[in-house]
């Protein structure tokens, strides 16, 4: 046996235990800092109460509300669909494959904006993919769609347009067409996860 | 057996691992990583106190407090309009280069508090939290932002309950106004309102019908 | 051709070029180690000649390690890597076809082509036959459509089958492959030299 081939294989042995440290050191996953400070800088990720509206009243199944606040607060009133998601929990395995669902926009949403955003960069860190922030929270939610103010005479034409729409808007939330939002069954991620995951062994 | 030459492989072997040890060389190495991790993160946001009222921040403003660096996260055009007395601008876009993280750096050292300035919380947030994950304890996020700072004297004689700045504070009863206005809606069912939303959903069907 | 033409540095039209110059090294390179014969190709399957077990196992091992380290590096993105679609029966399949016309006619399509290009008559034969052969299959193709689509799992690989690491893999891979080698070298010693 040639020694120069017990050297070779030795490289070979040490550069596939090398794989090992490789991997150790490669934990962090997910976005460094200055690629979340670029999706940052980039406002698209707001979504506004107009065009949710409008796409929740389309029957856009491609629209994954997520709500950030406490339990509670999401008993007491959520919107169509939404899943309680408390920032507590943003690190569990069930929402990790939770948000890997694919052909969903996750559209999260707080009373206001500041911890709908919270919750936003920190998913965007994890990696996440498309990931929006309802622009204004349910407080303009309400103010807007729910509640429209009539604009004044001398608003141009598409103000009252859009006042027109949110009218309909307002009763399409609150009228009979679905089941009132506070009657909406308590609806946690974990229950979204078999179905995942029978998806996962199904198919890819 | 006829034995093989192995100088070729030899050869070959050796420049792969030149390649490797160069890469490894001169691997540009990140210098910025996150500190903690995600979980940590929440954690901390679940605890801890990271917020500073617009008051205090006017009061320590007016009385030089000593140890309280502003930055304005806004961009340099908006910072010209108005700005804190004594803050450094520096644009949420340019939040990470050398020159800015040096300060930063300095400012920890100093074991100063930086307070970040935004247009309002939620664009303060963001910049803050990329800021708390890489490792900067010192920074603290101002409530309500220059939009609200700028009107101080405005919102201080607004007879209201809760702050403009409390965002997160439900500004309504939401059950409630839900209640309410299904009721109210119920009553008028058959006047203006399915018209309304009907011709919108046909618009939108005409026009996925075109796209696909 | 690597990130120079996704990127739009080079003009896609030079696809066709790159593909040749490649081919042209490809083709090179396998008649240089001895690739266009088929007694050394066939040698594999009688035990008097390994190296084309060698050679591919250890192309394998050096390009999985070679990736995996520019990828640590940042010189490339796994994740951007094509991973062909797993399709279990139908390559199971595929395969026993492949090695029994390889045995018989001691060519691989890439070498086949190699041979003919020196002018070996059954190299010639082979790729001509190739040809005919994947003519009927693709005229014949509805019949067995089912069979050929059937057992998809996905563009996966090996290590993300199994659940396990990439590491934990590659060191097997690699202990595998030494010890392949090892046996091929004792059988080769053991069986009567074939002189060609």
């Amino acid at each position: 046996m040639n020694k120069t081939y017990i050297i070779l294989a030795m490289i070979l042995i040490i550069l596939g235990l090398g794989m090992f440290v490789l991997e150790s050191k490669e934990q962090a996953t997910g976005l460094s800092p200055e690629e979340l400070l670029f999706d940052l800088n980039e406002n698209t990720r707001y979504i506004t109460a107009d065009e949710l509206a409008s796409r929740i009243i389309d029957g856009d199944p491609s629209v994954q509300l997520i709500d950030v606040r406490d339990p509670l607060a999401f008993r007491n009133f959520s919107l169509p669909g939404a899943k309680n998601l408390p920032l507590a929990n943003l690190c569990s395995e069930d929402v990790k494959t939770f948000f890997t669902i694919p052909g969903k926009d996750f559209i999260l949403y707080s009373n206001g904006d500041v911890e709908s955003n919270k919750a936003w960069v920190l998913s965007q860190r994890l990696g996440y993919k498309r990931l929006y922030i309802l622009k204004g929270g349910l407080n303009h939610w309400i103010a807007t769609i729910i509640k429209p103010i009539r604009p004044a005479e001398t608003e141009p034409r598409e103000v009252f347009d859009r006042y027109e729409f949110r009218l309909g808007a307002s009763q399409y939330f609150t009228g009979g067409e679905i089941a009132p939002a506070s009657n909406t069954p308590f609806e946690t991620i974990s229950i979204e996860r078999k179905k995942k995951k029978s998806a996962v062994e199904g198919g890819c | 057996m006829k034995e093989y030459s192995t100088k070729r492989l030899v050869r070959a072997v050796s420049v792969f691992l030149l390649v490797l040890i160069f890469g490894f060389i001169f691997m540009n190495k990140k210098e910025l990583g996150f500190a903690i991790t995600t979980q940590q993160t929440i954690d901390f946001l679940l605890e801890a106190d990271y917020q500073i009222l617009p008051e205090d921040v006017a009061y320590n403003v007016e009385s030089k407090e000593p140890g309280f660096e502003y930055v304005d996260l806004r961009n340099p055009y908006e910072f010209n309009i108005g700005n804190i007395p004594g803050s450094v601008n520096i644009p949420q876009t340019e939040l990470l280069t050398e020159k800015n993280l040096d300060f930063f750096k300095a400012a920890q050292n100093d074991s100063a508090t930086v307070v970040l300035i935004g247009k309002d919380e939620a664009t303060t947030t963001g910049p803050w939290l990329i800021m708390k994950q890489i490792g900067f304890d010192n920074l603290k996020v101002m409530r309500g932002g220059w939009d609200y700072y700028a009107n101080q004297q405005l919102n201080r004689n607004e007879m209201s309950e809760t702050p403009k700045y409390m965002v997160e504070q439900p500004a309504f009863n939401f059950a409630a106004i839900m209640q309410l206005m299904q009721s109210e809606s119920g009553a008028s069912q058959n006047s203006d309102a399915p018209e309304i939303v009907v011709p919108e959903r046909k618009k939108k069907k005409a026009a996925v019908e075109g796209g696909c | 051709m690597g990130p120079l033409i996704p990127l739009d540095i080079i003009d896609s039209s030079w696809n066709n070029v790159f593909a040749i110059l490649i081919g042209i090294l490809f083709g090179f390179i396998l008649e240089s180690s001895g690739f266009s014969s088929s007694r050394k190709l066939a040698g594999v399957f009688y035990g008097y000649d390994f190296t084309v077990l060698k050679v591919f196992f250890t192309a394998a091992i050096t390009a999985a390690i070679g990736i995996n380290y520019f990828h640590f590096l940042g010189w490339i993105d796994i994740s951007l890597i094509y991973v062909n679609p797993a399709y279990v029966l139908p390559t199971i399949v595929g395969g026993i076809i492949m090695g029994l016309g390889f045995i018989m006619g001691g060519y691989c399509p890439g070498t086949s082509f190699c041979g003919a290009a020196i002018g070996k008559i059954d190299a010639i034969v082979f790729s001509v036959a190739m040809g005919v052969g994947i003519f009927l299959f693709a005229q014949f193709y509805p019949l067995f459509e089912n069979f050929y689509n059937s057992t998809y799992l996905g563009n996966i690989t090996v290590n993300e089958a199994l659940g396990i690491p990439v590491s934990l893999f590659m060191i097997v891979l690699i202990v595998v492959a030494l010890a392949a080698f090892y046996v091929a070298d004792m059988v080769q010693k053991k069986v009567k030299k074939v002189d060609y």
